[in-house]
C-alpha cells in the first residue's frame, strides 16, 4: 500500500468514553494532551524570544506575562506538562525498545512516571518560588 | 525509506534531544526568570546558550510538528479538512522555527 492509501484508510482513535478508565489508558490519553499543550508552550517561547530580539519595548510585553500571577500559574502548568510529558516519553521510548511491554511492569512504570513527574514539578516550583521570594 | 517509517524514526530521534534541550531550557528560564531586558540579552549572547537554544526550537518544532499530524491523523476523519490542517501545522511550524532562529541571530549579530 502507498502512503497516500494509508494516510487515507487509517482506522480512527476508538472513542475515549467507551473504555473503562485504566492507568495505562489514561496515561496514553495525557501524553496525547500534554503533548498539544506543550505545542502551546513551544509557540510561546518563539514569541519570548521574537520579542527578545525586536527590542526593550516588545520585551516589556513578556517581562509583564511572565510575571503576572496568571502567567506564573501558565508557565507552571507547562513544567507539569514538560515533566509528565518527558518521563512518559522515556517510558514510550523503552517500548520501542521492548522493554517493559507486560501489563504489570507498564501499570509500574505508569504510577512512577505520575510520581515523578508530581514531585519534578514541585521541586520546580519551590526554586521558583524561592527565586521570586 | 517509506515517509512513514522515516516519521517514525524522526519522532525518536527529536524526541531524545528534547529530553536534553528541554530540560536544559527549562531550567536556564527558571534561572533568568523575571530578568530585564539587558540581563535576558546577555544570557542569550553566550555561545552555549545561542547555540542551544537554535537546537532546542530546531528538534521540538520537529517533535511538535510530528506529533500533531499524528493527532490529526487519528480524530479528523474528514481528508480533506485533515491533508489542510496538516499542510498548515507543518507550514506554521517551519515558519516559527525559521523565525526563531532568525531572532537569535539577530540578537547574536547586532544587540
Amino acid at each position: 500500500m502507498s502512503d497516500k492509501q494509508t494516510l487515507e484508510s487509517r482506522p480512527l482513535s476508538p472513542h475515549l468514553q467507551v473504555y473503562k478508565a485504566q492507568i495505562t489508558s489514561v496515561l496514553s490519553i495525557s501524553h496525547r494532551i500534554s503533548g498539544v499543550f506543550l505545542s502551546l508552550g513551544l509557540l510561546t517561547m518563539s514569541f519570548f524570544i521574537l520579542l527578545l530580539a525586536l527590542g526593550k519595548d516588545s520585551f516589556f510585553l513578556w517581562i509583564l506575562f511572565s510575571t503576572s500571577f496568571v502567567g506564573e500559574v501558565i508557565l507552571f502548568a507547562w513544567v507539569f506538562a514538560l515533566s509528565f510529558h518527558m518521563f512518559n516519553g522515556i517510558r514510550h521510548l523503552f517500548w520501542d525498545y521492548g522493554i517493559g511491554l507486560s501489563i504489570t511492569i507498564s501499570k509500574w512504570t505508569g504510577i512512577i512516571v505520575c510520581f515523578a513527574s508530581v514531585i519534578t514539578s514541585i521541586i520546580f516550583g519551590i526554586i521558583l518560588l524561592e527565586l521570586i521570594l | 525509506m517509506r515517509s512513514v517509517v522515516k516519521h517514525w524514526k524522526i519522532q525518536r530521534y527529536s524526541a531524545i534531544g528534547n529530553l536534553v534541550l528541554a530540560l536544559w531550557l527549562a531550567l536556564s528560564l527558571m534561572c533568568i526568570q523575571g530578568n530585564s531586558f539587558e540581563e535576558t540579552i546577555k544570557w542569550l549572547k553566550y555561545p552555549v546558550n545561542s547555540i542551544l537554544i537554535s537546537l532546542f526550537f530546531i528538534t521540538s518544532f520537529l517533535h511538535m510538528r510530528l506529533g500533531l499530524q499524528v493527532v490529526i491523523e487519528d480524530y479528523i476523519s474528514k481528508v480533506l479538512l485533515r491533508k489542510r490542517l496538516i499542510i498548515g501545522i507543518n507550514s506554521l511550524s517551519w515558519i516559527l522555527t525559521i523565525m526563531s532562529i532568525v531572532s537569535v541571530l539577530k540578537i547574536v549579530i547586532f544587540n
